[in-house]
């Protein structure tokens, strides 16, 4: 069958080590239908889809469209390896549901709430240090640090292992290109195939969360894993698995994402200094640009789903089993749902939602509202000290097509 | 304006303060099903028992005859629930 493909490979991680691929993104907008991306190593492919609207279709349509069956990143895994790897992302409803609903409580407005002085405490201490050496890593000084330290306050994991955590995320990505990593790294014993991310880090992060876990299991905190390891669902406990695979993610999510949109936020300050002027004297707008940071940032770049049976997308026929793959990073684009959408307008209306936490239905971003909160805070802290960012370098971007993360961003602060 | 919660034998002043059914109910801590919080899922659809809402956000899926989106609305009146 001809299938209509695109000029560019969006596999292709080195297609993204600048940034979002926008003329490869208007393309796929302006193409009839769904573009089929051949991939050169598996010798099938997947569709690509790329307006707003298509990828809320697939996101709101899991009975349709899964989560569990295949795999959520764009290359496959075997299917005796998915058991092993699963976490609530990887599944559809009900068994998703039953999951979301024990961490659900951990994330509701009250409680996010209150985490507000432990931000706003840990964001200003981290910038005055930076402005006082003039400046440094935006990244290692600002993005990691804020976010890794507040998941791990959720979770209970102690400061002294902050920085291991922040090590094994990255490791995790790493682990999303195409080149395998080293099995042996972090003592692994454990075939790749059988890792989530493929990634060794995933032992040493299921070791750790296990080791946790018994602790508290031996002597229960108000945290997280507390919770999960006394969780009941229908009257059983959760596995070991699906307490570490649940640990997992939430380290995951809960600091690569934020830390991916804390990171483009100081490139967006450089590179949009008069709209941040504008949001910094009339506070009102701050919501609004809290949006438009992680709309622009759009810092998870696609989730794929699976065809459960054969259908049509914009004029598409695909059949049961191919693979779609929402980008993300395209419909916060998409010129029919945000006008000039290469602005970056701080006053942007909010009553269109991005993508930027996903396209909607039941996967939506459960850490949001941290998100949105954490940035908020930070850019209040940017503001009270009148700070200004330079670049001092170039932004190294992480390898990967599926987070837009930055590896380092050299900056000079002053105010 | 009174919020009543059938099942769980509640019958709770509505707090102007909240901003929508869902962070309401969530205050008193009973966490009923969500995901999105934004009117792009289902997974926070409950029976409206009596009553009517009002939409903050204008739901993006198709909500059931008789039920309400949680996440995305506030009581219009004295309104009873299927929690």
């Amino acid at each position: 069958m001809n299938r209509p493909v695109l000029n560019a490979d969006l596999g292709d991680p080195d297609l993204f080590n600048q940034g979002i691929p926008h003329a490869a993104f208007q393309e796929l907008r302006r193409h009839d239908g769904l573009a089929w991306n051949r991939d050169s190593d598996s010798g099938s492919g997947f569709w690509s889809v790329g307006r707003y609207r298509d990828v809320a279709h697939v996101s709101r349509n899991e009975d349709l469209f899964s989560s569990a069956a295949g795999h959520i990143q764009i290359f496959d895994i075997d299917e005796d390896a998915l058991p092993h790897r699963a976490s609530m992302i990887d599944m559809d409803p009900p068994q998703h549901t039953r999951l979301r609903r024990l961490v659900n409580p951990g994330f509701i407005p009250r409680t996010i709430k209150s985490y507000v002085p432990t931000i706003r405490a840990r964001a200003g201490a981290l910038l005055d240090t930076l402005q006082a050496d003039g400046g440094g890593d935006w990244v290692s000084g600002i993005a990691k640090p804020i976010p890794i330290g507040i998941v791990c306050d959720m979770l209970g994991v102690p400061a002294q292992d902050h920085g291991l955590m922040i090590e094994l995320t990255d490791y995790l990505v790493a682990g999303t290109s195409k080149e395998p990593l080293d099995p042996t790294a972090y003592g692994n014993t454990i075939p790749l195939k059988f890792l989530p991310f493929n990634s060794p880090a995933a032992f040493a992060m299921t070791r750790y969360a296990h080791e946790l876990a018994e602790k508290r299991r031996a002597q229960p905190q108000d945290d997280l894993v507390s919770r999960l390891v006394a969780a009941e669902i229908d009257g059983e406990k959760l596995s070991d698995d699906e307490i570490t695979n649940f640990f997992r993610l939430l380290i995951f999510a809960g600091n690569e994402t934020t830390r991916s949109a804390m990171a483009h936020l100081a490139m967006q300050m450089v590179d949009f200094a008069d709209e941040f002027e504008r949001a910094r004297s009339d506070p009102a707008l701050l919501d609004n640009l809290v949006e438009e940071i992680v709309r622009y940032a759009s810092p998870i770049l696609y989730f794929r789903r699976t065809a459960m049976q054969d259908t049509e997308l914009a004029g598409t026929r695909i059949a049961r089993g191919e693979k779609l793959v929402m980008w993300y990073a395209s419909a916060n684009f998409d010129e029919t749902r945000f006008s000039d959408p290469l602005r970056f307008d701080a006053g942007r209306d909010r009553t269109s939602p991005h993508a930027g936490y996903g396209g909607g239905g039941v996967h939506t971003c459960l850490g949001a509202g941290l998100a949105r909160l954490e940035i908020k805070v930070l850019l209040q802290e940017i503001f009270a000290r009148n700070l200004s960012i330079e670049l001092a370098g170039d932004p190294v971007y992480v390898r990967s097509n599926f987070v837009n993360g930055l590896e380092h961003l050299p900056v000079r602060l002053s105010s | 304006m009174k919020i009543s919660l059938i099942r769980s034998g509640l019958t709770l002043d509505w707090d102007p303060d909240a901003e929508n059914l869902l962070e309401f109910i969530e205050d008193q801590d009973i966490f009923p099903d969500n995901s999105c919080r934004g009117g792009m899922c289902q997974t926070c659809m409950t029976k409206l028992l009596s009553g009517s809402v009002a939409y903050v956000i204008e739901p993006a899926v198709q909500v059931d005859d008789g039920h309400v989106l949680l996440c995305s609305s506030r009581p219009e009146g004295d309104i009873s629930l299927d929690i």
